[in-house]
């Protein structure tokens, strides 16, 4: 079974036309042969000149901006960013515009300001940093309050604590407490705190409370007239900030017989030595 | 090719000089219009020129050419719509070659009637008839551009020569 392989008559054509030895290959090769007109050479070799005058892309080199351009960009974008998140950061406000919510000051342990670098920093960035503290715990009381009923009569609400604290704070001579906070209140607050500071009753703050007075500084039978209110209402504390208050406006003033009930209690006397050492 | 990818314009003028006719003749015979002949060949070399930086001297330049071309061919013929297709197939071939005055003798002749029987074959078979005939491709190179087995080249080989073979009959036994 394992004789010479056996050819078809197809097969031997096929070899006969491989070896072009074929009558069909023969026949053809005698038969006209059309060469290609000579109208189609000059675009051909037009298309192939031209090309020459145009590199191909693919093996150009790169040029060094274009290597460049991808990380350039990535690192521009980066500082870009960087530098505005420490700018939020930096500005309260801002950045509860942009994030919706400040850091809180645990998770952002940041040693409030001295008032000595309070006093040695510019005048636009303490007046910013400032008006974004004022805006921040406004929105923060105004979450937590629950909402209250508006008093009909005229009392002043207590002063907030840290109203008192910005009383504190050594200010320019020539305006009372009330007056000064109610200013700065105002340059602080957006519109519609504006608006509660510039006359509808019963505001909520120390500084939108009627002012004593409208000139120089309030006078006495007007702080006196107030602490009353607020003795009369029970808010012994409160009226017992608000005359020390009145004492750093008036320190010699001499208190009505029913208001020096006030006063705290006379401290007992320093020792001579420690006094003695200045 | 390398040449000319390298910025050598006469080397490329050599390899169409070479190649011009029989990838024309390829062309003519494979779509059977000298028309279509003429844009193919022209579409063609350019595309060989576009792809000048592709071409790595692994395998002949003839078989890289002809890989172009049996794509452009095979894209041509199958863009046309199955009806002009049928009718094309049933009909003549084309008339520009054969009933030309000069040609007019060489029709009553075997060689003739060779390529009125080469343009009826089905496409497969006419272009491996042709690759083998203008290309010079081996039976490897003939594969590879047709992106068939070798056993089928030999197959549709064997089957366009039996009709052409048959063609001839009466006047070469």
């Amino acid at each position: 079974m394992s004789g010479p392989e056996r050819h078809t008559p197809d097969d031997k054509l096929l070899e006969e036309f491989l070896d072009g030895r074929s009558p069909v290959a023969k026949a053809y090769r005698a038969a006209s042969r059309p060469a290609a007109p000579p109208v189609l050479d000059d675009p051909v070799l037009k298309i192939a000149r031209d090309a020459q005058g145009h590199p191909v892309i693919v093996n150009a080199r790169p040029r060094p901006l274009r290597r460049w351009r991808v990380p350039l960009a990535l690192a521009a974008t980066m500082v870009l960013g960087l530098g505005i998140v420490l700018q939020l950061q930096q500005d309260r406000a801002a950045y509860e515009v942009v994030f919706g919510k400040a850091p809180s000051p645990a998770a952002r342990p940041v040693a409030p300001p001295s008032p000595a670098v309070e006093a040695e920093a510019p005048a636009p960035m303490a007046a910013e940093r400032a008006a974004a503290q004022e805006l921040a715990q406004g929105r923060q009381r105004a979450a937590e309050a629950p909402p209250r009923r508006e008093p009909k009569r005229a009392v002043p609400p207590p002063p907030v604590a840290d109203e008192l604290q910005s009383a504190d704070v050594p200010h320019a001579a020539g305006a009372s407490a009330p007056e000064r906070s109610g200013a700065r209140m105002a340059e602080a607050a957006p519109a519609e705190q504006k608006q509660n500071l510039e006359g509808r009753a019963a505001p909520q703050t120390f500084a939108t409370r009627p002012a004593p007075a409208a000139d120089a500084r309030a006078r006495p039978e007007e702080w006196f007239a107030q602490m009353r209110v607020l003795r009369d209402d029970g808010r012994i504390d409160e009226a017992r900030q608000m005359l020390y208050a009145f004492r750093r406006d008036y320190p010699e003033h001499e208190l009505p017989e029913d208001l020096r009930d006030l006063e705290p209690p006379p401290a007992p006397a320093a020792s001579p030595s420690s006094s003695g050492d200045r | 090719m390398v040449q000319y990818a390298s910025g050598n314009t006469t080397a490329f003028e050599e390899i169409y000089r070479r190649h011009r006719d029989p990838l024309y003749r390829y062309f003519l015979r494979g779509a059977r219009s000298e028309a279509a002949a003429a844009d193919l060949f022209q579409e063609c070399w350019a595309a060989v020129v576009r792809a000048r930086t592709g071409y790595r001297p692994t395998a002949r330049f003839a078989a890289w050419l002809y890989r172009i071309a049996h794509s452009k061919l095979v894209d041509h013929v199958r863009s046309r719509t199955d009806a002009m297709l049928t009718l094309e197939d049933t009909a003549e071939p084309a008339a520009a070659e054969f009933e030309r005055p000069d040609r007019v003798a060489e029709a009553a002749g075997v060689a003739a009637r060779l390529l009125r029987a080469l343009a009826l074959l089905p496409l497969e078979q006419r272009t491996a008839f042709l690759l083998r005939e203008e290309g010079e491709l081996s039976l490897e190179e003939i594969a590879e551009v047709t992106g068939v087995g070798r056993e089928t080249v030999k197959s549709r080989l064997r089957y366009a020569l039996a009709k052409l073979r048959e063609e001839l009959s009466d006047v070469r036994p």
